[in-house]
């Protein structure tokens, strides 16, 4: 007798069809590691690739500015870091273009006379007037001077001056020689000394690059040896006149003072309390 | 009535059957397992970059430690980089006045005297006075400045003014442009 056909045998089904049902089973798992575990994952490790891209390739920059220092800091070289200050230093170098102004007319045997020099004020008309470069790199004092003496004494002093540090040119000469009088007369010049200053603002973070010396800058480093230092010694310390213990406190140290104080104090406090307790 | 008997074709059919489900049960087997391989490998991989980019990060570290550590050395070759640049701006606006002071001081031998001399540095030019005692002299001083070798050395010489003092000596101004050092 045929059974009628009702509900689904699941039962039987599993029992008859287990490979099938597993099989089933395992495609769905498959689909669900494609999707969740596989495809949803492509995008984050394109994203951490491009992330570990970029920080190799700041690695490599830091990696070689390390480098680069470390190379600076080794090389016999460095010192003309701060040598470069004598020849462009970075104040007005007011003492130095007088000290360099009297050597170099010893050495050449003229005689300056009608010197002018306006270091220039805090915002005032004339440091305006006086500014030089639109980029403000470097300003400069001009010294407005007379030389007197021969011809080739006065060629001797342009040239010298134009070779000791700080770096200086001249920037206007004006020459008279009376000879129609007189065939060996003196010279007579009118010259402006401009000497120069660096007033550029140096700035840079850890990630910028260490700049590169261009071939052409490198000749100017070996022009630059050739300059003759100038002679003028740096004062560090404040040098005082000697006018004697005026208060009667020199070589005490603040400890010694104190004392001082306080048992001065405390006797003037006793002898008040003994004149108000006679009275 | 005839009686077939069906259990033979059936038993077949359910033994093709299962061969069949046998068969696909294999495929998904290897599909989950070579998914779950790849599963593995993708999350190694991953974690890789992690670890690359948390070794890298470490590194960047020391090395901005390193770099913070010789700022002095940094700043020092700044300054004297671009103290450089503008030593080299300086001199390229130099002019060469002393070499054609120098020049034209012994060019004319004992024919005649510099008397005068005048140069502005934003103007660019020299100009001289040159003093002859006589006029043959000044020819000879004349012969000089159209030589082709001091034409050759100053191409932009200009003879401005001459003029006769009462003791007749000739003054001639020259003018003469100087090349900068760019």
């Amino acid at each position: 007798m045929i059974e009628k056909k009702g509900e689904f045998n699941y039962k039987l089904f599993w029992n008859t069809r287990k490979e099938l049902v597993l099989a089933i089973l395992f495609f769905v798992i498959s689909a669900m590691i494609l999707f969740i575990g596989i495809i949803s994952q492509i995008a984050p490790i394109r994203a951490d690739l491009d992330q570990l891209k970029s920080h190799q390739a700041e690695l490599d920059k830091f990696a070689e500015k390390s480098a680069q220092l470390q190379q600076l800091a080794a090389d016999p070289n460095s010192n003309q870091f701060s040598a470069i200050d004598e020849v462009l230093p970075s104040h007005k170098p007011l003492l130095e273009i007088l000290s360099n102004l009297n050597a170099v007319a010893n050495n050449s045997e003229v005689i300056i006379k009608n010197f002018s020099l306006n270091p220039g004020e805090i915002a005032t008309d004339t440091t305006k007037v006086k500014k030089s470069s639109s980029d403000q790199k470097y300003d400069y004092l001009d010294l407005d001077f007379s030389v007197s003496g021969a011809l080739w004494k006065i060629q001797n002093f342009i040239n010298l001056i134009e070779q000791v540090t700080p770096i200086s040119t001249i920037t206007n000469i004006s020459i008279s020689r009376n000879i129609d009088e007189d065939k060996n007369a003196q010279a007579q010049a009118d010259l402006v000394l401009r000497t120069f200053y660096f007033t550029q603002p140096i700035k840079t973070t850890i990630t910028s690059p260490l700049p590169v010396i261009a071939a052409s800058e490198r000749k100017i480093i070996s022009s630059i040896n050739e300059l003759s230092p100038n002679n003028l010694e740096k004062q560090e310390n404040v040098i005082s006149g000697d006018r004697g213990n005026l208060f009667g406190i020199q070589n005490k140290t603040v400890e010694e003072l104190e004392q001082e104080l306080i048992q001065a104090t405390e006797s003037a406090n006793t002898a008040t309390e003994s004149v108000q307790t006679e009275q | 009535m005839i009686n077939i008997n069906f259990l033979t074709n059936r038993v077949n059919q359910k033994g093709k059957q299962k061969e069949k489900d046998v068969k696909i049960f294999r495929i998904s087997t290897y599909v989950l397992i070579s998914l779950i391989v790849l599963m593995v490998a993708v999350f190694a991989f991953k974690l890789w970059n992690n670890l690359q980019i948390s070794n890298t990060d470490k590194k960047i570290k020391e090395y901005k430690a390193s770099i913070l550590g010789q700022e002095t050395t940094e700043i020092g070759y700044l300054i004297f980089v671009n103290k450089i640049k503008v030593i080299s701006e300086i001199y390229k606006k130099r002019s060469n006045k002393q070499e054609a002071m120098n020049y034209f001081a012994d060019v004319f031998g004992d024919k005649a005297e510099i008397a005068g001399m005048s140069y502005q540095e934003d103007q660019g030019g020299l100009i001289l006075q040159i003093d002859s005692s006589n006029v043959f002299d000044l020819q000879d001083v004349n012969n000089t400045l159209d030589s082709q070798a001091l034409r050759q050395e100053y191409e932009k010489l200009e003879k401005s003014v001459l003029t006769r003092t009462d003791t007749g000596n000739y003054k001639l101004t020259l003018k003469l442009e100087l090349k900068t050092n760019d």
